[in-house]
């Protein structure tokens, strides 16, 4: 037992004890983004479809050469894309979470663990909002209804918490050095080309070394291939990143209700 | 965080301990002075509580060691508050006093000793915590009572009262961004006032608002403190300290001074002259002043007006022309300024050499609203090239009769410097 078991007692307390403040803080953050837009919720969707249009164009133009992705390629890509967007928000919101909070944390004490769930149920709407434009898109391509297909909320789930882990991590060493948030924009970039996002896995070369290492890899590409009743090719490899990311999100979180006070009493002193 | 959160309100009744509702012992805190350095011994730390051997090394008295570029905020400091006490927290700026604050708050851990604390905490310090400036009035209403603490149902069962308290019935479902500051401080000090806490922590809350509300404000305050909730108040008004306080600690250089009661606190901090060396990032105005000349005494008169007597102390080797600056303020924003240079015959003033004289200074009959005023007074030499010493915060208890003064009953408000025409002054070198 000891210190570490009292620990672990007390995050999971202060967990529990958060929810009302973390969800209203995400009502909150939901609102907040929306109330001064006309467009409003279109703007979830327009960054998958207006991707999808560039690479669709680039390869037609023979710009891009993609090999057999198995179901047309409009359709690949674009849940592609959109699913990669759901990662890059989970991996972004707890980064976002702490630094808008930023004052808060240095004048009130309120259990810092609000920030984590607000993050992780923005991402999650974040998710189901993206669902209602898939369903249209899979309709329109004639996939048959499969079994397969009720594992997908499996494998989206599975994006969103490893984003999270990943965003916790770097989030908490942003609050301390904001190279960190500058780094993860410019990456996330390039690394969405070393993820099948926009191609099949490459299977050889650097890059398939790369891919294959790559932790995104696996859960996206598995997540599609439920969805659309392929089979899927990463298996073995997500269930390895999903059973490393659940000890990593309780790493994090001890990381973070470590670091976090230690950081913001320092920056507010 | 857990190790600061306070403690069930417990319904043991052990009838030594439960009068007790803070206990501080061997409080201290440690700051380092340079952020970047700071942030990477914060990043040492937090490693250092993980692995086994990694705390910080400690000297023979069991104390951490200072690393270099480090300083207490506070040290050593002990102290118990019993139900009913409220305690003024005084210091020149730099002592410390919002570092102690901010571990009651658990907002921080202490480095060394330890804090327990019974009952809700409620803290005036950031008023509209987590206020988003889109939103109306009752979307943050319900943001904020979250934030500090308050479950749905507590905010909804006293929302009316929030409101009603706030005076923003019309303005609610308005945007917060178009709310003037001082109805944004409304708003949040009407949600933090509905806290119910049994002890309430206050940061120099009270600086903001009009008039008419800063009035409400305290009495909210007041209603507070007569439902017995302890108050833990840091203040350079001390004027609110015997309102509110019972009990005083003065703290210097991150260190009790004195435990005692309010005026004998004071007065042992009015007598400390300036810190000279501030140790805190914090360092603004800690009584700044060459000490060439000193203020050595203040004396009031209330009769038909009022007259402030100087006493100066001299230790330079020449007579020196001086120039007096005093502020006025009363607990509204309101301030007098007064600059004066030359006595009512239009001599220069002058601090004789190496002696003690008196400056008797008449003030005009245009005063802020409402007494107490404070009072900070500055010599300097004419023209204000040097500063050879001030002393802020003299309390001046009640207004001269009315009748005198005209109307400044009135609205009168005074915010800019005014000439020195309508004081006169008198030299009068005691020899």
């Amino acid at each position: 037992m000891g210190r570490l078991g009292q620990f672990m007692i007390d995050m999971w307390a202060d967990l529990l004890a958060s929810r009302e403040l973390a969800w209203r803080l995400t009502v909150r953050d939901f609102s907040a983004m929306y109330r001064q837009s006309y467009a409003g919720y279109v703007w979830a969707f327009l960054p998958p479809l207006f991707a999808s249009a560039t690479f669709l164009l680039l390869r037609s133009g023979g710009v891009i050469s993609v090999g057999d992705t198995g179901i047309p390629y409009p359709a690949f890509i674009f849940i592609g894309t959109l699913l990669w967007q759901v990662f890059v928000d989970a991996l972004n919101n707890p980064a976002r979470a702490m630094q808008t909070s930023m004052d808060m944390l240095v004048k009130v004490n309120f259990p810092r663990e609000a920030l984590v769930l607000s993050a992780v149920e923005m991402s999650l709407i974040g998710l189901a909002m993206r669902l209602v434009i898939l369903v249209p898109v899979l309709a329109w391509y004639r996939f048959p209804l499969n079994a397969s297909m009720a594992l997908f909320p499996v494998g989206a789930l599975g994006l969103v918490l490893l984003g999270t882990v990943m965003g916790l991590f770097l989030g908490t060493i942003g609050m301390l050095y904001q190279d960190v948030q500058r780094a993860i924009g410019i990456i996330t970039t390039f690394w969405m080309f070393l993820t099948p996002v926009i191609a099949p896995g490459v299977r050889h070369g650097a890059i398939g070394v790369i891919m294959r290492l790559n932790p995104v890899t696996p859960i996206l590409a598995t997540t599609r291939d439920w969805l659309t009743g392929q089979p899927p090719e990463f298996l073995g490899g997500f269930f390895i990143v999903m059973g490393l990311t659940v000890v990593g999100l309780v790493a994090a979180l001890m990381m973070y209700r470590l670091f976090l006070p230690r950081i913001v009493e320092r920056l507010g002193m | 965080m857990n190790a600061l959160l306070p403690l069930e309100d417990s319904a043991a009744t052990e009838p030594d301990d439960t009068d007790v509702i803070i206990r501080a012992e061997n409080v201290g805190k440690i700051y380092c002075r340079d952020l970047k350095t700071s942030l990477w011994y914060g990043l040492k730390d937090s490693v250092g509580d993980l692995v086994p051997g990694g705390r910080r090394p400690l000297d023979v008295n069991g104390e951490p060691i200072l690393r270099r570029g480090e300083f207490w905020a506070n040290r050593g400091v002990s102290f118990e508050l019993r139900r009913g006490e409220s305690l003024g927290l005084i210091g020149h700026n730099g002592a410390g006093k919002t570092t102690l604050l901010k571990m009651l708050n658990g907002l921080m851990r202490p480095d060394t000793g330890r804090i327990e604390m019974r009952g809700r905490v409620g803290a005036l310090i950031a008023l509209g915590a987590g206020f988003n400036p889109i939103l109306t009035g009752r979307e943050n209403i319900f943001i904020n009572g979250s934030v500090l603490g308050l479950s749905r149902k507590e905010i909804e069962e006293k929302f009316d009262d929030i409101v009603e308290f706030s005076e923003l019935d019309e303005f609610i479902d308005t945007p917060v961004r178009n709310y003037s500051s001082g109805m944004q401080v409304r708003l949040g000090f009407a949600v933090a006032s509905a806290l119910s806490p049994q002890i309430l922590l206050l940061d120099e809350v009270l600086a903001v608002g009009d008039m008419h509300f800063r009035a409400k404000c305290f009495n909210r305050l007041s209603e507070l403190r007569d439902s017995g909730v302890s108050f833990i108040l840091v203040t350079h008004q001390l004027m609110d300290l015997s309102r509110y306080a019972t009990r005083c600690l003065y703290l210097d250089h991150g260190q009790v001074k004195a435990d005692a009661d309010v005026t004998t606190a004071i007065t042992r901090y009015l007598s400390e002259g300036p810190a000279r060396k501030p140790t805190a990032a914090a360092e603004d105005d800690g009584e700044p002043g060459t000490g060439g000349i000193r203020i050595s005494d203040v004396r009031f008169e209330l009769e038909d007006h009022l007259a402030i007597d100087l006493q100066l102390t001299s230790q330079l080797a020449a007579d020196q022309e001086i120039e007096l600056g005093m502020t006025l303020t009363d607990e509204s924003p309101d301030f007098m300024q007064f600059v004066v240079a030359d006595d009512e015959a239009g001599h220069p003033l002058v601090a004789p050499a190496g002696g003690v004289s008196t400056l008797r200074v008449r003030l005009p009959g245009i005063f802020p609203q409402r007494a107490p005023w404070s009072l900070s007074v500055s010599i300097s030499s004419r023209g204000a090239s040097e500063l050879f010493h001030k002393r802020g915060d003299l309390v001046i208890p009640q207004r001269p009769r009315p009748g005198h003064f005209g109307r400044a009953a009135g609205a009168v408000r005074v915010e800019q410097v005014l000439e020195p025409s309508p004081v006169r002054t008198q030299a009068r070198p005691s020899r």
